[in-house]
């Protein structure tokens, strides 16, 4: 039987079979309520994310509050 | 469907709303000191009893692609036992990071809820005749429904 979260692609464009299953696994994590950790390991740790007006950047803050102490030295040099 | 955007009830349910999203962003934005994704995720779950995605038709840019736009509905469940089915679209692009593909940009495209719900808002009010005049302002009876509304509806997105 074939999935729920099987989806159609165009039939004469090859793609990569592991895309495919990332899809179809990806939606399937989204609809389980508590896979909040395996949802977030789905993107790397510098994804973007936008839900709508939501940003989310990275998956790991530590890249984003480095960012943030870089434009702090710079204020204070100038 | 005709609207009249000089009409100043609607604009009200508009101003409403939208101090309304503000108060749910603080929120977020407080819990959202460790990892955004995360916090953002189990935000989208506070209201929401069971969801269920449907992926249409995905498209990639190209053979072999790793750009990709998709479109679907997606069907909730809320805590409080309303059920609402919703179509989107994203634009997804893959990374394979050690032999394992992520997503390293996720954009989900949906119905601007607040011009969705202001407009939903308006007609209900104006065919249950509680509003005749098009200059009425909300009465401080309607801000507390669209206020309830809106927890619901945001929560969502």
């Amino acid at each position: 039987m074939a999935s729920l979260y099987q989806s159609k692609f165009p039939p004469d464009t090859p793609i990569d079979g592991g895309v495919a299953k990332y899809f179809e696994k990806f939606y399937k994590i989204s609809d389980t309520p508590n896979a909040h950790q395996t949802y977030a390991e789905s993107f790397t740790k510098s994804a973007t994310m936008i839900m709508a007006s939501k940003i989310s950047n990275g998956y790991d803050r530590k890249l984003v509050e480095g960012f943030i102490s870089r434009i702090h030295m710079l204020y204070k040099n100038s | 469907m005709s609207f009249n955007m000089d009409n100043s009830y609607f604009y009200d349910c508009l101003i409403i709303i939208r101090a309304f999203s503000y108060e749910i962003d603080v929120d977020i934005t407080l819990t959202n000191y460790h990892l955004e994704i995360l916090a953002t995720r189990k935000g989208m779950w506070d209201a929401v009893h069971s969801r269920e995605h449907h992926i249409e038709k995905i498209f990639p840019f190209g053979p072999n692609a790793t750009e990709f736009m998709l479109f679907g509905t997606v069907a909730y469940e809320l805590k409080s036992g309303k059920r609402a089915e919703i179509p989107w679209g994203a634009r997804a692009t893959m990374v394979k990071e050690s032999d394992v593909w992520k997503m390293g940009f996720y954009q989900v495209y949906l119905v601007r809820a607040v011009t969705f719900l202001a407009l939903k808002i308006y007609y209900s009010v104006h065919a249950s005749g509680e509003i005749t005049n098009h200059a009425t302002r909300i009465l401080p009876q309607y801000r507390m429904r669209i206020r309830q509304q809106c927890r619901t509806c945001l929560y969502i997105y």
